[in-house]
């Protein structure tokens, strides 16, 4: 009997019936990857991500860089074995993963615009955005 | 390894954080904690972990709580497959209905957030001590009050250090000593942390007793400090 109850509960569950799994369910695949150490950093999330999405393909994935984070997603960046990073990021860009980049890290480091690959998107302030992503029930993720 | 470390067991050091032991046991212990680091370490350790559990557990797991109510409403089968089925429907209906006003749902979160009576709440931690990148942290803390102050938006503005990151706040030790008295004069939100294990950790291995830059703010751990902070909403970013 205990089964059942068990059984009708998860029946209930993607109904959004018992709201503590319904706010769950919500926020539950909503991830940020932080980047902000540099290439090294970016690697790992790169490889993270792409184990996240074998696992769980329908992550709402978001990659937020700033500071020495950003360096990855500038035209002709590559990795400590020479290889492009525009390749793997575009792949995962095909996936629906978002890379964003922190406009005051441009400024501050005299980084031309220009140079950020087309597969990321500018935005004010990483922190900022971080933050607002957080508010939003995105889960936070540091590689 | 010293034989003290030896006489006692996981199991008898566990019962003793969790004060489980007889007072007779309790000053068994009382009397090696004095001239035993690895073992007054291994307790600290302990302790650290034993808070932290009971911070993640002090909101009781919701579904369990549901699931005990329903498996003791019921009793007999046939009650369990009508509550069932009916739990399918109601649920079904709840489901619909739920879903419908999401987007009005979202946009009062919106508004809440943006409420500049409602301070927003961000925790910075710093753990690494490296000068280049202690430079940028606080860029990015003083880009955010900025950032904030031009909204009219009310901050409240943690920066947590521990391990080498402490190294931040250390009076002649920290190359931004200036700069963060000037960043606490200019943001009245922002507070500069310091984490009370990790200056222990540094009086006991290096002999080095922690002088902290004015206005800088202890806490007991640094761990806990930033898992009560989230409990609260705070926002987390390891910098």
């Amino acid at each position: 009997m205990r089964k059942l109850f068990l059984l009708s509960l998860i029946a209930l569950l993607p109904l959004g019936l018992i709201p503590v799994n319904a706010s769950y369910a919500a926020g539950a695949n909503k991830v940020i990857y932080h980047v902000n150490l540099g290439n090294e950093q970016a690697t790992d999330a790169l490889r993270n991500i792409q184990n996240h999405l074998a696992v769980d393909p329908t992550a709402k994935i978001v990659v937020v860089t700033h500071s020495a984070g950003v360096d990855f997603l500038l035209e002709g960046a590559e990795d400590k074995n020479g290889n492009l990073y525009s390749g793997p990021v575009a792949a995962l860009a095909a996936k629906g993963v978002e890379f964003r980049v922190c406009k005051i890290t441009l400024e501050r480091r005299k980084i031309d615009p220009k140079k950020v690959i087309p597969e990321a998107k500018l935005v004010p302030s990483g922190v900022v955005e971080v933050t607002k992503l957080q508010q939003e029930g995105y889960a936070y993720l540091k590689p | 390894m010293s034989n003290e470390e030896q006489k006692f067991s996981d199991e008898f050091i566990n019962a003793f954080v969790d004060d489980q032991l007889t007072p007779e046991e309790k000053a068994q212990v009382y009397a090696h904690l004095s001239g035993n680091e690895a073992l007054n370490r291994q307790i600290c350790e302990l302790r650290k972990v034993r808070d932290m559990v009971q911070l993640a557990y002090k909101e009781p797991p919701l579904p369990e709580r549901g699931m005990a109510s329903f498996a003791a409403a019921g009793r007999k089968y046939a009650v369990g497959l009508v509550a069932g089925l009916a739990l399918v429907i109601v649920g079904g209906m709840g489901g619909w209905f739920l879903h419908q006003p999401r987007a009005p749902q979202d946009a009062a979160v919106a508004q809440v957030m943006s409420n500049p009576e409602e301070p927003a709440k961000v925790l910075f931690h710093v753990s690494d001590g490296n000068t280049e990148h202690l430079k940028s942290v606080l860029d990015d803390v003083e880009d955010l009050m900025k950032y904030y102050r031009r909204l009219h938006q009310k901050a409240r503005v943690e920066v947590i250090t521990n391990g080498e990151g402490l190294s931040l706040l250390l009076a002649g030790i920290s190359p931004f000593a200036e700069r963060i008295q000037k960043m606490q004069k200019e943001y009245h939100g922002l507070t500069f942390v310091a984490c009370q294990n990790t200056i222990d950790r540094y009086q006991e291995e290096l002999g080095l007793t922690a002088k902290l830059l004015p206005g800088v703010v202890t806490i007991d751990s640094g761990v806990a400090q930033i898992m009560r902070r989230q409990h609260e909403g705070w926002v987390y970013l390891q910098v």
